[in-house]
């Protein structure tokens, strides 16, 4: 390995480590898109690292995925459909007590 | 590249990890799915891993609201950054630990926190490694551990707390009460040392 490779090397570690200032994260990250040799160097890294995790325990949690995608995806897609479908629902509650009430008219007149 | 951080297991942990291999197998197959925008693929990853990345969270932050906080931000982060993750080359389920430690160690310092040493201290004070190590370097998964254990103890455990507090390089040096320079002198050694024993495939190039 070349020295420069060497330097690169060990800077992607210390990004996978997360041992670098966000600048340099960023900077890696953008690396990271276009260079194929760096993917190589920080997937090296990331699989062989990933045995360091079995330091961590699962554990539940009270996360709910409808805030996630909230946050993520906005409701606004899917707000409109929701009060449409509880106004037309509304409206046929409203349409069968009126015919219902009629019919009890015309039974008692 | 050693896209198996899964291989070399035993007849005994045979079963559990077919298990194990199964699930990240799925992992894969939905990571696959959100890399294409599936919101469906989304909402199956988040239920199945969901636990380890909370676990990673609370690992590094120990305080539930942070880390109840910062679980959101890793799936957003999984979502917006999931061009980054190449299914030829990784498993997912090593990509989404990556994010998750990311965004806890972003949590702590935005917060300016240093991590919680007590949890390792025990560690530190010995040359017997402590839970956290033991679990890494008993752990089937890999050449890393066996590297890893080749280290001279102390640098063993500057990496080791480095990987598992999310430790800046300043948290570490002040814990070693050693120069900056010198801790980083430490780790980086360390890292030339591990790369060029997983690719000799453990056969004892690690050590000194």
């Amino acid at each position: 390995m070349q020295a420069t490779d060497v330097s690169t090397d060990v800077q992607v570690a210390e990004y996978v480590f997360g041992l670098l200032s966000p600048e340099q994260n960023a900077s890696i990250e953008r690396r990271l898109r276009n260079e194929p040799e760096l993917r190589e160097i920080y997937n090296f890294w990331l699989g062989n690292l990933d045995v360091m995790n079995a330091a961590y325990l699962p554990l539940a949690n009270s996360t709910q995925y409808s805030d996630i995608s909230r946050r993520i995806f906005g409701v606004e897609a899917r707000r409109p459909v929701n009060v449409w479908l509880k106004a037309g629902l509304a409206l046929a509650v409203l349409v069968v007590l009126v015919v219902k009430f009629r019919i009890l008219l015309a039974l008692l007149g | 590249v050693d896209r198996d951080c899964g291989e070399n297991m035993d007849n005994s942990t045979q079963k559990s990890s077919n298990i194990d291999e199964a699930r990240r197998q799925e992992i894969d197959l939905l990571m696959i799915g959100v890399k294409k925008g599936s919101r469906r693929a989304f909402l199956n990853l988040f239920h199945l891993t969901s636990s380890k990345t909370y676990g990673i969270l609370f690992g590094i932050l120990r305080n539930r609201s942070e880390a109840d906080e910062a679980h959101q931000d890793v799936y957003l982060r999984i979502w917006t950054k999931s061009h980054l993750f190449d299914p030829d080359r990784a498993h997912a389920d090593c990509w989404i630990s990556h994010v998750a430690r990311h965004a806890a160690i972003d949590r702590l310092r935005s917060l300016g926190r240093r991590p919680c040493w007590e949890e390792y201290s025990a560690e530190l004070e010995s040359d017997a490694p402590g839970p956290e190590q033991t679990a890494i370097l008993h752990s089937d998964l890999g050449v890393m551990a066996r590297c890893l254990a080749q280290l001279d103890p102390t640098y063993r455990e500057a990496v080791t707390l480095a990987y598992v507090t999310g430790a800046s390089y300043e948290d570490l040096a002040a814990k070693f009460q050693v120069p900056m320079n010198t801790l980083k002198s430490w780790l980086r050694r360390s890292l030339r040392r591990l790369r060029v024993c997983v690719q000799g495939v453990g056969e004892g190039h690690a050590g000194d």
